[in-house]
């Protein structure tokens, strides 16, 4: 034992000097009562006591065990003194033992083997009124125990006054042995004077039987092997009993529903309940933020920051109510009545607003008509049911990213222009139009300066240029390769020019010469009145046959486009402000010229031949016609999804076209299945042209905000399989000039070149 | 010592390498001993250790020149390591580094005017011809321009030709008799006689054939026989002798005065001894590559071997873009090539099937219309672009040229260095420019 709790002991052991005799006296009074009266008058007894300490209650409980032991030896009568003595003799051990008691005061020792003749009525009394007695003292002592703590010193518990640590049996001192060691003596242990504890008589079936018939306290009368004796278990104990086989606290005083603390929180604490001790750091100002703040008053002080405090925007609310001079205006108000709320007649007569047909109110629900279609709704849903039961689908679990095709890199579709290879410099103004002579050796370019230029492709070098007396809008190289002649495009004439020298082979350029110098005989043939009245072919002067002019044909107003079939014979050429005589066809060998079409419904903007059936698109504002030139009609119709055609492109394989529109987009066709275009919205301003490559999977279009879109465009001989379309450069090069940039966009024939001419006046080729 | 060099090398990235100098110019010569250096040396730092090792090794004297260093075959210009990495070599062999003198950079020497564009030029040991795109041809000293006397060494102009003139080149030039041949946009090919004595010139005799422009044109080693290519897409071989005197043709008018002033002795008409057809597109550049192997550059991208006997093709190599120039050298049997794509390409002809490409040379920025061998350097040539800029490059190093030879203000159009001295450069900016070779 530590030397606290000896301290502790000795002074207990005083109180027990100074109040033991009265306590004593009063023990005994009530032992002596304890046989006569009833428990009643004994706890009325020890309520006028007042014990006044802890160690004195303790010691009272002691008492009462000392006394059970005492009864062994000792006849009652003799009890009182008999307890007297052995209190003032044992004092010293008791004391000591004080902490043991406990246990022994639950177990309750039944009577002594001396008082085998009382009748079990009477050790019952006697156990009973013990046991009352014992709990109210305790009760007593703990509330007494509990107002002197808080007065003496509430804030040091006793942390040895539920010590348990060495509990013992100390009335019988064997320690922790078997038992069965002692079988064979008439003595089960000794006492604590080292006397033999002499096992008590135990009956024989029989009297087991009586007993268990006679004794009321059977069921809760145990055998106490150390002791040797039966114990009478008191209503605590099988209270404790019976909590525990229930699986409950043991302390009935436990209670269930007291307010939780929470000590561990998962809320911020202002001060956290931590015991760590804050760190040597912590008292250390920060030099940083000394630093920061001087830094900051430094810069208030010269006034470079000035705080300006945002005020909170508070939104006031007006409170009807809390204005109690207006509602004081009505003096004494009355409540609006209450409304009855909605019982079972509710269920059946719904409020008037939510059904206006319904006019008749039931009574009751009995007088409620039946659904008449209920019947046949239920019949109709299990014939669903049967007829076409459902059936799971599995949903597609597929992100957007899934969904986008993956694009081949562009390194694998070259090859396509990528940079600007050749500037041709030397026009002085805008350039309209730009054509590139089949052999891909010279370009000829037509521009608002009134020349037309021929360039050697491969320098960039300008080699003739030809003075037109109004500005070029077209110019377009005869296909055929007999032929060495340049179509040019001014106002509201057509020219056919031969650069003629050293461009060429000379048997060309002479066999061109040769077919534009004579007329040629028209035989019978009268033209109609209304080719008459529109064109007008004409031999050249001799100062324009020395200019290269090999026949001129003038229009009645201005065109706007000429087209070359495949074979350079037949031409187009397109009069947007013709009316009905739109689009002309023209026959370069023979002279003449016919209008196709009696009507023309909307703006011509473009014209273009298939490449190798003989078709001819016509592109209006928002339509393109298709017609067929051998069958002599309409092919197909096409709502080009634009709202302004710039021009048309088509695909060499001619299964495909190309739609570009002043509304910024660029429109794929299939000649198959033209009612959904794809669309290409690459650009951002109208499109001025696009053009296919003839020979690589490449098609360019150009905008009016100065970028060309080089795509590839692979077409597939399956039909089913769709065009792959990927932009695959973005040249931007040109400056913008009267907010044009752009105007025309042609391919090499064979090349991967791409040549784009501008209003700043220059031909780019990109390579 | 090979552990150590891995702990070096796991350690730090500096690591040292064993490396052994070797060289083909015997007065730089040093012991074969392998010394170890940093593997972040670069071409400076190599230089002072050859140069110590030079000064110590032998009794040279004089004050070192800077080396150009070649590992694995190519020039160095970055570190030893970047060089490594890049072939995949380890740092633990011993590495053969040749060194050999640095060439000091080419100096212009000079800038002769033109009226036009100057397409073709070539140069002889004494006379440099350059063609125009204003039809003419011309004439320099060479001597002059060596002097700088720019263009005061001009020394004959001939109106050539109807049309824009499209390539030269010498074809005699030992006697005081000279003979030279021009092409051009006019479909001929002209052989000249030029009297360097008394500066008159002869047309002797007019190739007539091609359909469309002559675009190139080369003379073999005999001097029997020039090749021309055309736009046409066809080759042409062309005897330079002349064989009797033909039948004349009717001519017409606007023809007439040109002769008139050309020579008072009309000139012969030549027909070609062979016509070599096959190329798709036009013809781009034309060498002769052996006594009776011609190559063809064409726009068709492919690179053929004719052979003149036969008449037919020897070999084809195919490329992926238009070529525009051809060149050849004896002394290394390459062919190299400028293309439509600002990149120029090393082609062996006598590979034909896999990695065709030898070499890639890139640092144009745009296209290369002309590049030429040097005749005297088995490993330099010169290219020009349309970059304005000429390079001179070393074989052994594809990624940087040795020098860019800037001047030039527009596309430069031809570049030769058939004088060991000269590199001269025409260009659409109406100059051609002359740099004397660093080499004296």
């Amino acid at each position: 034992m530590s030397g606290k709790r000896k301290r502790q002991d000795t002074s207990e052991l005083q109180n027990n000097v100074f109040n033991g005799g009265r306590e004593i006296n009063c023990m005994v009074n009530i032992n002596t009562e304890d046989n006569e009266d009833t428990s009643d008058s004994e706890s009325s007894d020890i309520d006028e006591e007042d014990i006044e300490d802890v160690s004195d209650d303790e010691y009272e409980e002691e008492d009462d065990s000392n006394e059970a032991d005492s009864l062994d030896e000792d006849d009652t009568d003799e009890e009182n003194e008999q307890h007297q003595e052995d209190n003032e003799e044992n004092c010293d051990t008791k004391a000591k033992n004080k902490q043991h008691t406990r246990s022994d005061r639950d177990s309750g020792i039944d009577d002594s083997p001396n008082d085998k003749e009382e009748t079990t009525e009477d050790k019952y009394k006697l156990f009973k009124s013990k046991a009352t007695r014992r709990q109210i003292s305790k009760t007593k002592s703990t509330s007494d125990k509990d107002t002197q703590e808080c007065s003496q010193d509430p804030e040091i518990p006793d942390e040895y006054e539920e010590d348990s640590s060495d509990e013992e049996d100390l009335r019988n001192t064997i320690g922790n042995v078997p038992l069965k060691w002692y079988d064979e003596y008439p003595h089960l242990g000794y006492n604590l004077d080292g006397k033999h504890i002499i096992k008590p008589k135990r009956g024989d079936t029989l009297d087991n039987f009586l007993n268990r018939i006679e004794n009321p306290d059977f069921d809760r009368t145990v055998f106490d092997k150390q002791t040797g004796q039966d114990v009478r278990l008191s209503d605590a104990d099988l209270d404790i009993v019976k909590r525990v086989m229930s699986q409950k606290v043991p302390d009935a005083s436990y209670d269930y529903y007291a307010p939780w603390i929470d000590h561990f929180t998962y809320e911020v604490m202002e001060m956290p309940l931590s015991g760590r001790t804050d760190s040597k750091k912590s008292f250390v100002p920060s030099k940083d933020e000394a630093a920061y703040v001087a830094k900051r008053a430094e810069q208030i002080r010269r006034g470079l920051i000035q705080y300006t405090h945002k005020r909170e925007k508070k939104y006031h609310f007006y409170d009807l109510w809390s204005d109690k001079k207006r509602l004081r205006r009505i003096h004494d108000p009355m409540p609006a009545p209450k409304v009855k709320l909605p019982g079972h007649w509710f269920s059946y007569n719904p409020p008037r607003e939510y059904l206006p047909h319904f006019n008749k109110p039931f009574g009751s629900l009995r007088e409620v008509p039946g659904y008449k279609h209920f019947i046949h709704e239920c019949w109709e849903r299990c014939i669903d049911l049967y007829i076409a039961p459902r059936k799971r689908v599995l949903r597609v679990n597929a992100s957007s990213k899934d969904l986008i095709p993956v694009l081949p890199k562009a390194q694998d579709l070259q090859p396509f222009p990528t940079m600007e290879g050749l500037v041709f410099k030397g026009h002085r103004s805008i350039i309209r139009s730009i054509s590139i002579h089949p052999l891909g050796k010279f370009l000829a370019s037509g521009s608002d300066d009134q020349t037309v230029k021929i360039w050697e492709i491969s320098t960039g070098r300008c080699l003739r240029s030809f003075d037109i007396e109004a500005a070029v809008k077209w110019v377009a190289w005869n296909p055929s390769s007999k032929l060495f002649l340049l179509g040019i495009v001014i106002e509201k004439k057509v020219i056919f020019l031969n650069p003629e020298t050293y461009l060429t082979d000379k048997v060309v350029v002479k066999q061109t010469n040769a077919v534009f110098k004579e007329e040629p005989d028209q035989g019978d043939y009268i033209q109609p009145e209304r080719v008459r009245t529109a064109v007008t072919w004409r031999k050249p002067t001799a100062d324009e046959w020395a200019k290269g002019y090999r026949i001129v044909i003038d229009h009645f107003r201005s065109v706007k486009q000429i087209v070359w079939h495949k074979q350079g014979d037949y031409f187009a050429t397109v009069i947007p402000q013709g009316d009905h005589r739109s689009v002309l066809m023209h026959q370069l060998s023979r002279w003449r010229s016919q209008v196709p079409f009696n009507k023309c419904k909307g703006l011509v903007q473009a014209v273009q031949f298939h490449p190798k059936l003989p078709f001819l698109y016509v592109a209006t504002q928002s339509h393109i016609r298709v017609y067929n030139l051998q069958k002599q009609r309409i092919l197909k119709k096409v709502q080009a999804n634009c709202r302004w055609i710039s021009s048309i492109a088509i695909h060499p394989g001619g299964e495909h076209f190309l739609i570009s529109g002043y509304d910024c987009r660029l429109n794929w066709f299939e000649m198959e299945y033209t009612k959904r275009p794809r669309i290409l919205r690459y650009h951002k301003a109208a499109v001025r042209c696009a053009a296919y490559h003839r020979k690589y999977p490449l098609f360019a279009s150009a905008s009016d905000e100065g970028r060309v879109i080089v795509s590839h465009g692979m077409v597939y001989n399956d039909w089913l399989k769709d065009p792959f379309i990927v932009p695959v450069k973005e040249l931007k090069g040109h400056k913008m000039f009267e907010g044009l940039c752009v105007l025309d966009v042609t391919w090499h024939p064979y090349e991967p070149f791409l040549f784009t001419s501008g209003a700043d006046a220059t031909i780019r080729l990109w390579h | 010592m090979e552990q150590q060099q891995q702990q070096q090398q796991g350690m730090s990235e500096d690591v040292n390498l064993l490396v052994k100098f070797t060289t083909k110019q015997e007065q730089y010569a040093v012991p074969g001993t392998s010394v170890s250096v940093r593997a972040s040396t670069n071409p400076s730092g190599l230089d002072k250790v050859i140069g110590a090792f030079i000064k110590h090794d032998s009794d040279y004297q004089k004050s070192l020149p800077n080396f150009h260093f070649i590992v694995k075959g190519q020039l160095l210009h970055g570190t030893l390591q970047e060089r490594l990495e890049e072939c995949g070599e380890s740092f633990e062999s011993v590495v053969e580094i040749e060194y050999l003198e640095k060439q000091p950079p080419p100096t212009p020497k000079d800038s002769l005017h033109h009226d036009d564009w100057v397409a073709a030029l070539q140069c002889s040991d004494k006379w440099l011809l350059t063609g125009c795109y204003d039809n003419t041809l011309h004439l320099w000293d060479v001597a002059g321009l060596a002097a700088g006397k720019g263009d005061r060494a001009h020394t004959l102009t001939i109106p050539a030709h109807r049309a824009p003139v499209k390539a030269v080149t010498w074809v005699h030039t030992d006697t005081p008799t000279k003979t030279f041949i021009s092409t051009s946009i006019d479909q001929t090919a002209v052989i000249w006689v030029w009297q360097s004595e008394t500066n008159t010139v002869e047309c002797v005799s007019e190739c007539r054939g091609h359909t469309q422009s002559v675009e190139c044109v080369a003379v073999d080693h005999s001097k029997q026989f020039f090749a021309t290519g055309s736009w046409d897409n066809m080759l042409k071989i062309w005897s330079t002798v002349n064989k009797g005197v033909e039948e004349e043709e009717e001519e017409e008018d606007e023809e007439r005065d040109l002769k008139k002033r050309r020579a008072a002795k009309k000139p012969q008409k030549k027909i070609p001894i062979l016509t070599l057809g096959g190329h798709t597109e036009s013809v781009g550049g034309v060498v002769w590559t052996g006594d009776r192997e011609v190559a063809t550059a064409s726009w068709d991208h492919s690179l053929r071997v004719w052979d003149t006997d036969i008449g037919g093709i020897k070999s084809q190599i195919n490329g992926n873009n238009a070529f525009f120039a051809v060149a050849w050298s004896p002394l290394n049997r390459l062919l190299l090539t400028g293309c439509a794509d600002r990149f120029i390409r090393m082609y062996d002809p006598r590979v034909t099937e896999g990695a065709v490409v030898q070499q890639k040379f890139s640092s144009h920025t745009k296209w290369v219309p002309s590049v030429k061998w040097s005749t005297t350097k088995e490993h330099q040539f010169v290219s020009g672009g349309y970059d304005s800029i000429v390079k001179h490059w070393d074989s052994r190093s594809p990624k940087i040229p040795l020098y860019d030879l800037t001047g030039h203000e527009d596309k430069v159009l031809s570049v030769d260095w058939s004088h060991p001295r000269f590199i001269v450069s025409g260009s659409s900016d109406c100059t051609v420019k002359v740099f004397t070779d660093g080499q004296p």
